[in-house]
């Protein structure tokens, strides 16, 4: 079979010279194609076929940065993003692009108008429909051989290992503090690296959590009340810039996790203003 | 004492009476902690997330010493 499968790609590859490379290179129509005479996924197919030397075209301007095997790994990885709002929406688009090869997608809530200042995917035709579905949609359009689950539902203690099961990386793209603490107790319990990231007016903060870090756990302050804890952020609300700063920032750091790169901000928080361009990288200890 | 004062932009506005820098030289007694700086400078303890001294996350009970930099950061969760 595998050598069925190589000789269909020789076949089909063209060779294309990228920077001082020459990369034998795969179409979409290709990858289809082969793949439905041989009976096997899209994704399955792409992922053999870069783990011997070919490039599906549709990545083939990462492969300088990810290299053919570290292109390989992110399509066989998942990453799950709680929040499909401001952060959420960009960090699944990216997500898809850079290569994943599965995206979950939690968010119980609908887009409504005051969203359409930020949140990808938020357009006048979708008010009303609930995030998970419009994002999964566009993701789709993206790339039709991902696999997208769309969850309509707010995460909580009792469904997070479920919806983490089988991922690599969760996106933390939550909007209070309580929830994001249930994200981390749960991702450190399930062994699943989380990329925090928040927002308020023109700032952001990332931080990379593996399972045991301190992470997030000494910013948060007991919660007082029934109401859920937020920062700032209420007074100062979220413009369009920042979310896709952050989520820029955390789909980075996701990639880095899944291909076991160091990262610079595990045990870090990056707090950036962007209002008068300082930053800071704010040492995390245990509460 | 001299210290150095960072203040997140966001906050400048949120203090009472409103700061105007973001970064600045202050003279504080000896002896004085981050809390007091914090509520010196007029910001609503409540909206600080974080302060670090020399940046590395204090608690506010941390008492500064000369030359220090100390950074006040706000609590932000917005997704």
């Amino acid at each position: 079979m595998k050598e069925a499968v190589l000789e269909a790609l020789r076949e089909a590859a063209v060779d294309r010279l990228e920077g001082s490379t020459t990369c034998s290179c795969l179409s979409m129509r290709a990858i289809r194609e082969i793949a439905t005479h041989l009976g096997l996924p899209c994704r399955e197919l792409a992922a053999i076929g870069l783990e011997n030397g070919f490039v599906p075209l549709r990545y083939v301007k990462n492969i300088g940065t990810l290299g053919l095997e570290g292109q390989a790994t992110l399509l066989r990885s998942k990453a799950v993003v709680t929040g499909s709002g401001g952060i959420g929406g960009q960090a699944a688009e990216l997500l898809v692009r850079m290569g994943f090869g599965a995206v979950s997608l939690i968010d119980p809530d609908v887009f409504d108008e005051t969203n359409l200042n930020r949140q990808n995917f938020a357009c006048g035709d979708v008010l009303g429909m609930p995030k998970v579905e419009v994002v999964r949609d566009r993701l789709l359009e993206i790339d039709q051989d991902v696999e997208v689950t769309a969850h309509r539902l707010a995460a909580d203690r009792d469904n997070l290992p479920g919806l983490l099961e089988g991922a690599g990386v969760v996106i933390d793209a939550l909007d209070n503090l309580d929830d994001r603490l249930l994200l981390q107790e749960a991702a450190a319990k399930q062994g699943v690296v989380m990329v925090h990231g928040a927002i308020a007016g023109s700032s952001l903060q990332v931080t990379t959590i593996y399972p045991g870090d301190p992470g997030i756990a000494s910013f948060v302050p007991p919660r007082v009340g029934t109401e859920k804890t937020r920062g700032i952020e209420v007074e100062t609300g979220n413009p369009a810039t920042t979310p896709a700063l952050a989520a820029a920032i955390q789909v980075q750091e996701a990639v880095k996790a899944l291909l076991g790169r160091e990262s610079t901000l595990r045990g870090k928080m990056l707090y950036l203003d962007l209002e008068d361009w300082t930053f800071e990288f704010i040492e995390l200890s245990a509460r | 004492m001299d210290i150095r004062v960072k203040v997140a932009t966001i906050l400048l506005g949120k203090a009472v009476p409103p700061l105007e820098l973001s970064s600045f030289g202050l003279e504080v007694p000896v002896g004085m902690d981050v809390e007091s700086l914090v509520a010196s400078l007029g910001i609503p303890a409540g909206l600080v997330g974080s302060v670090t001294v020399n940046n590395r996350r204090s608690p506010l009970g941390r008492v500064l010493a000369p030359g220090d930099t100390v950074a006040i950061i706000p609590a932000i969760s917005g997704g």
